[in-house]
This record gives C-alpha cells, sequence and structure tokens, in this order.
C-alpha cells in the first residue's frame, strides 16, 4: 500500500461522510448513527488491510461488522452502540 | 429457484466478495427488471450499469447507503421521456410504483442466480448524476448494489400478519 493508495482511500471517505450529511438532514434519525458506525468501519477497513489491527481490536471490528453489513434491526441499537463505545474506549486504555 | 422459496430466502445482502459479475448475467438481470409491469405499458426506466472499480469507488463514497464494496451497481432511472408527471398526481405516484416493481424483479433475480443484492435509497443525486453522466431526461430514483455474498444474513424480523392483513374489514381478524 503506498501513500498515494491511502490518500485515494481517504478521499474516498471524506466524499461518504460529506454526503452522508447532506443525506442525514432529511433522512430517518436512525441513520446518523448507522452512518458514524459505516465511517468507522470504513477506517478500520483500511487499518487492518494495512495490518494495523491487533486482535483485540478485530474481535470489536467484528461487532462493527455486523451492525454494518447484518439486518437492519433498530431495537437494542441505542444500547448496542452504548456497549460498543465502551468497549472501544477500555481496548485503546493502554495505549495512551 | 422455486418464486415462493426465493421470496422466502431472499435478503438484504450488504457485504460481498470480489468476484466480478459476467456483463451477460448483469443484463439478465436487467431484463428481469423491465419485465415489471407498468401502467399503460409505459416502461417509464432506464438502467445504467457500473461495473468498473473506479467508478464504483466514488460511486460508493457518493451513496452513503452502500456498505460493502458491491461488484457492480445498477442505477434505476425514472425516464422522464416515457413516465414524466408532477409530484401529487396519481401518475406521478404510479411510475414510481413501476419502478419499485422493477426493483423487486432485479433483487429477486439476482438471488435465484446466487447473487447478494441490496436496494439503497441513500446517495447524493447530483453527485451520482456527475459521475455516470445522466442526461437530464433521467432521473435516479434507486441503486441496486450487488456481489457474491460474503454469507447469508439472518432473517429479518417481520410483523405477524395479524397486524398487517385484514379479511373483510380492518380490525376483524377472527381469520387468522
Amino acid at each position: 500500500m503506498t501513500t498515494e493508495d491511502l490518500t485515494g482511500e481517504l478521499l474516498l471517505l471524506i466524499g461518504f461522510m460529506l454526503t452522508s450529511a447532506h443525506g442525514l438532514v432529511d433522512e430517518p434519525k436512525s441513520y446518523g448513527p448507522a452512518r458514524l458506525v459505516e465511517a468507522a468501519g470504513r477506517l478500520l477497513d483500511m487499518m487492518e488491510e494495512r495490518g494495523m489491527l491487533d486482535d483485540s481490536l478485530k474481535e470489536i471490528k467484528g461487532i462493527i461488522d455486523h451492525e454494518r453489513f447484518g439486518p437492519m434491526d433498530e431495537e437494542g441499537f441505542p444500547a448496542r452502540l452504548d456497549q460498543l463505545a465502551l468497549t472501544w474506549t477500555e481496548s485503546i486504555a493502554d495505549r495512551f | 429457484m422455486e418464486l415462493l422459496e426465493a421470496l422466502r430466502t431472499r435478503r438484504s445482502v450488504r457485504q460481498w466478495t470480489a468476484e466480478p459479475i459476467p456483463d451477460e448475467q448483469l443484463k439478465e438481470l436487467v431484463e428481469a427488471a423491465a419485465r415489471a409491469p407498468s401502467g399503460s405499458n409505459n416502461q417509464p426506466w432506464t438502467f445504467v450499469i457500473i461495473r468498473e472499480q473506479g467508478r464504483l469507488k466514488r460511486l460508493r463514497a457518493a451513496a452513503p447507503g452502500i456498505a460493502g464494496r458491491a461488484a457492480a451497481v445498477v442505477l434505476i432511472c425514472l425516464d422522464r421521456r416515457w413516465g414524466d408527471a408532477e409530484p401529487g398526481t396519481s401518475e406521478y405516484d404510479m411510475v414510481h410504483l413501476t419502478l419499485g416493481a422493477a426493483m423487486q424483479n432485479l433483487l429477486l433475480a439476482a438471488h435465484d442466480k446466487g447473487l447478494g443484492a441490496c436496494a439503497i435509497g441513500s446517495f447524493h443525486p447530483s453527485s451520482l448524476a456527475s459521475i455516470v453522466s445522466l442526461p437530464p431526461h433521467l432521473q435516479l430514483k434507486l441503486l441496486i448494489a450487488l456481489g457474491y455474498p460474503v454469507s447469508q444474513p439472518a432473517a429479518p424480523a417481520l410483523r405477524p400478519l395479524s397486524e398487517v392483513c385484514y379479511f373483510e374489514e380492518v380490525g376483524s381478524n377472527r381469520d387468522h
């Protein structure tokens, strides 16, 4: 992977964020959190492809990917996000 | 695949392998879509198939509803040459229902061929129009993202039939 590849992927991610922002003005409320989870997933994809994820982060990525690619299940989504945020916070604590 | 079995087992698939879909197969899917019924047989659609990698990447960045990396995306456009109507009119409703029928045909045909597909309504219209050079008479209404599924998603929860179907009078569910 070259710097040029990374730049291209980041440009695409920024495009995703900007077009998401436009769409979310009048899309269903639950799409907002889903787009942020998707953005997190895309960043983790980029890190995984560059060998930057340890087993712990890969495990959390699996949870995020389930939200990205599994059937939409709005019931319990806020609770799952709450747990996901805490799990992430704890998983990176040792690095700082 | 038997039709009712296909209806029962179709899922919205959002994660795909990198395997490309042959052009002939993509054309078959669109042919199935174009067999949908339409009011006055006006066939108010034009389909645009995207399978070139660079364009797919740009499209994924401008269509936030596409989660995974699709092998192809079919754009379903209202073609104003054959289905122009003012919002708020019954004809306007009809052409949109017609496009929905075409969408369902395409989804089922994809499932029949072992592909996974997802209908996408979240996209930035003018960005997509720019990416595929849409002429003004075509209005993008839906995307179908396609590919070979990584896995078969679990069945989504459905409301029981007794909550969504009635015989004779709404509220009377003695027959369920």
